[in-house]
């Protein structure tokens, strides 16, 4: 979701994470429109589309403390920066728009 | 040791984990990245040296939630975060979220969540984070195999032994979490304070009664900590 839509895998997490994988099989289509909404929203605030994806959770009444992870330390400091961006209700509308229903995933 | 910077008028900002009294920064650093990639199942994780920079820069920035589990590269992430934790901050300006259930030994009493099982795993965490205690010792999965009341217990008495100083829950039915809360305020026991789920953009089913813990979450009034927050990114 912080990149453009990509085929291929981007990092070996994304390669590797087989776990990660079983999430999110199968329903790429569906996730392609929601990911090109948080594109358009990053573009319209001038901010990264991680800002965006992180701004959307920390609007959420029930959302306490994010979890990120980080790679590269600049995903640190992009994650502070998502502590700033305060969505519109207009830009939560768009970005919640294309979700539909996924496969319930990831309980034992 | 960092200059670590827990002044609300930093850019990070400060909230109470539910209607408990636990101050956590509004990001938690989740640790699943770091740790030894030649074992357990990550073979993405960043080696000790390449991975205490992140747990530095984070303090830096006023991060003070740090969250890990047992299972984490067998072990290994747990031993990264409490080295650096150890060298870059003072233990009691930090919070340390860890967790129990998947299997870290082959005999069938290593994993799950009985009584002899988190009894035994809360030491060995204790230990690979040279710690005296964990601030949020939380159920990684539901235990089928397990009476709730007995992992309530087990998890009531690491609080009371002053090894865990809250306890917190994670993905499991909404149905389940409302059940373990509810298992707890009849036996006068220490109830879940938190809920880390799997809730993105592109994963909103927490938001189903039917599914997710969001519904209950919010009745009940616990907190609930996200992960996989960018989906497959940055």
């Amino acid at each position: 979701m912080a990149r453009e839509w990509q085929i291929e895998p981007a990092t070996k997490r994304a390669e590797t994470d087989a776990f990660g994988k079983s999430l999110y099989a199968g329903i790429e289509d569906m996730d392609r429109k929601v990911v090109e909404r948080v594109g358009e929203v990053a573009a319209a605030r001038g901010v990264s589309r991680g800002q965006v994806a992180l701004a959307w959770l920390l609007q959420k009444p029930a959302v306490t403390a994010p979890i990120i992870g980080a790679t590269r330390i600049h995903h640190l400091e992009d994650a502070m920066g998502a502590l700033s961006v305060k969505l519109s209700p207009e830009q939560i509308a768009a970005l919640e728009e294309r979700y539909v229903p996924h496969r319930v995933a990831g309980f034992a | 040791m960092v200059a670590t910077r827990f002044a609300l008028e930093e850019s990070v900002e400060y909230a109470t984990l539910g209607v408990c009294g636990l101050k956590v920064s509004r990001l938690c650093l989740g640790c699943m990245s770091y740790g030894i990639s030649e074992r357990g199942a990550h073979p993405w994780t960043l080696n000790e040296d390449d991975s205490r920079p992140f747990i530095r820069r984070a303090l830096e920035l006023g991060i003070n939630f740090f969250d890990t589990s047992n299972s984490y590269s067998d072990g290994t992430s747990e031993e990264i975060l409490g080295r650096a934790i150890r060298d870059f901050a003072r233990r009691d300006e930090v919070v340390i979220a860890t967790k129990v259930y998947y299997p870290t030994r082959k005999d069938p009493n290593g994993r799950g969540l009985s009584r002899k099982a988190i009894l035994t795993e809360i030491d060995k965490s204790l230990s690979r984070l040279g710690t005296d205690y964990i601030d949020l010792y939380q159920i990684h999965r539901w235990d089928y195999s397990t009476p709730i009341q007995e992992t309530l217990e087990a998890l009531h008495d690491t609080v009371k032994a002053g090894k865990a100083r809250y306890i917190g829950a994670s993905s499991m039915f909404a149905w389940q979490f409302c059940k373990a809360l509810y298992v707890a305020d009849i036996n006068g026991g220490t109830r879940f304070v938190s809920m880390q789920n799997h809730y993105n953009l592109l994963y909103r089913e927490e938001e189903r009664g039917n599914a997710g813990a969001v519904p209950g979450r919010r009745h009940r009034r616990a907190a609930m900590e996200p992960a996989r927050t960018w989906a497959l990114g940055p």
